[in-house]
């Protein structure tokens, strides 16, 4: 397994895709840091966590939201379009593995880009902040929350050919996820808010950027993420149908 | 009896709306080189892709060294080397990392990287960009993944498609090679190619098994007529008429050249000697006589012809 995981991963950062997203992200983020950074002089109450850091952790949660449909959207879509699928399948590697290796491959290049963001704290240090556990636990959260876009960015490049599709795909269910928060303030019913909020990603990250690592949230990162790993095997699967 | 390496028995497979195969029974046996002859869309690559474990049939059974594998088992596949008609590369790999890779994934065959680039004639672009090469050398590259774990058993799905006469000269030389110390299943659409290469033949058209028969007896029990070429100074309608009268069964057609008359006659049973006197003793000068035995494009056609639609 290792041996793919190496050649997904090679594979990533030998193609332009990742040096432009990351560029764009590292661009974007610098831009987000300074803003906050320039807005908080002005302000006379609340914290360096509540003015910069909460707000700039949000804002790297969203765009992932965005950027992990088009890291992952080539993980299978490449493989059937050049027959190498096939290749994978007749070797060592169960299903399940071949599966592992494009989620972990594709969580390195989010890795990568999510330690770019790390100079941003460290700038905070020089002005005297030390409140480690928030910025601990949002990276956390981060990670998780990134895990769970990559798992779903690569089931939706499993069930198509397409890597345009997949991309497309991938963001619908990112994206309905985030909107079950917003859909829970139009519920009257307090039992079924609770149920739509407890199933969307964002809640459970807010958690973490509150500095609370609460064990029910590992439940549900873990339980969304075989989720859709039980359902790439199965779409892998879907050509031995008979 | 020597030893079965692949026995599929009334393997069927039915995509929504299209029977792709339907109860195909034959049998390769080890030491042979297998040819898989059939139109496009026959169900060629769908009966390799069962094979491989890639597709499960919709009913049936596919042994493989004698172990069936309508239950996904790995090991079988260890002795299972496979060329697709589109070779599973990655372009953007160079030609030794994606054997090292293909080695890895197959279950450390690292080892043998610098014999199969040999083997296939790959040293000198062994550190070239997969999508940088001919497709003559594409195909090699397919062909050395197919051979690094060693396997006993390999599949070749239209080995020589689209590539120029030297590089299907070269290709077919890497066969001729293999197959000393491999089984060999072939697809080919060089009907030529296979009647030299091939000692077994299975033809199968519009998703059924036609014929699973040796070359030689496929074309026996396709051509159960004889065809005699005929080529002579002088022949007329007198002698058409007369000879149609002394042998009842035959079909003859006439072609005019510019010096010669050569008759192609059709017959149940061979009838050398006695056309041979019956020109001699008309004196209508005897030029050539020979039998034109039947090709593998002649039975492939036949064979192919009488087949009824698929549903």
């Amino acid at each position: 397994m290792i041996y793919l995981i190496k050649k997904e991963i090679k594979d990533f950062f030998a193609s332009p895709i990742v040096y432009i997203l990351g560029g764009l992200f590292s661009l974007m983020m610098g831009w987000l840091f300074f803003n906050y950074l320039v807005n908080s002089q002005n302000l006379t109450q609340g914290s360096l966590t509540q003015k910069i850091l909460l707000p700039f952790f949000g804002n790297t949660n969203f765009i992932f939201l965005f950027l992990t449909p088009l890291i992952t959207m080539r993980s299978f879509t490449d493989e059937k379009r050049q027959g190498t699928l096939a290749l994978l399948v007749m070797s060592n590697l169960t299903d399940f593995q071949i599966i592992a290796s494009k989620i972990i491959a594709g969580f390195m290049v989010c890795l990568f880009m999510v330690t770019t963001t790390l100079i941003f704290p460290v700038i905070l240090a020089f002005s005297g902040y030390n409140d480690w556990g928030i910025v601990f636990t949002s990276y956390i959260g981060i990670l998780f929350s990134t895990f769970c876009y990559v798992t779903v960015g690569v089931f939706s490049s499993s069930v198509t050919e397409n890597p345009i599709i997949s991309a497309l795909l991938s963001f619908s269910i990112l994206l309905g996820s985030m909107l079950l928060v917003l859909s829970v303030q139009a519920i009257n019913n307090p039992l079924v808010g609770e149920i739509m909020a407890y199933m969307s990603v964002p809640y459970h990250f807010e958690s973490f950027l509150r500095g609370a690592l609460v064990n029910y949230h590992f439940v549900y990162f873990a339980c969304f993420i075989s989720f859709f790993v039980y359902l790439t095997y199965r779409a892998l699967g879907s050509r031995r149908w008979s | 009896m020597s030893e079965s390496v692949l026995n599929l028995h009334c393997v069927s497979k039915i995509y929504p709306g299209t029977k792709a195969l339907q109860e195909a029974t034959f049998e390769v046996k080890k030491g042979e080189v297998h040819g898989f002859l059939g139109p496009n869309g026959a169900g060629k690559t769908t009966t390799f892709n069962l094979i491989s474990g890639y597709l499960k049939a919709s009913s049936g059974t596919i042994e493989l060294f004698g172990k069936e594998i309508s239950t996904y088992n790995k090991d079988l596949y260890q002795n299972l080397g496979m060329l697709p008609e589109i070779p599973p590369l990655y372009p953007h790999m160079i030609v030794r990392d994606y054997i090292q890779f293909v080695g890895d994934i197959r279950g450390g065959h690292r080892h043998r990287v610098d014999f199969v680039l040999e083997k296939c004639g790959l040293i000198q672009v062994a550190h070239r960009l997969i999508k940088n090469l001919s497709k003559g050398y594409k195909q090699r590259v397919g062909m050395a993944q197919a051979l690094i774990h060693n396997p006993k058993f390999l599949i070749l799905d239209e080995p020589t498609a689209g590539l120029d006469p030297i590089a299907i000269m070269e290709v077919r030389r890497l066969i001729e090679e293999l197959k000393e110390e491999h089984t060999i299943l072939l697809s080919s659409h060089q009907l030529h190619e296979v009647e030299q290469i091939c000692s077994h033949i299975t033809i199968i058209n519009k998703g059924r098994i036609i014929s699973s028969e040796t070359l030689e007896n496929t074309k026996k029990v396709s051509s159960s007529s004889h065809f005699l070429t005929v080529e002579m100074t002088r022949f007329d309608d007198h002698y058409l008429k007369v000879l149609k009268s002394e042998f009842k069964d035959i079909k003859i057609s006439r072609k005019q050249n510019q010096a010669s008359i050569i008759l192609e006659i059709e017959s149940p049973k061979d009838l050398r000697s006695e056309i041979a006197n019956f020109v001699l003793t008309h004196n209508l000068g005897l030029l050539g006589l020979h039998e034109k035995k039947p090709h593998l494009e002649d039975v492939f056609g036949k064979m192919a012809d009488t087949q009824e639609v698929r549903p």
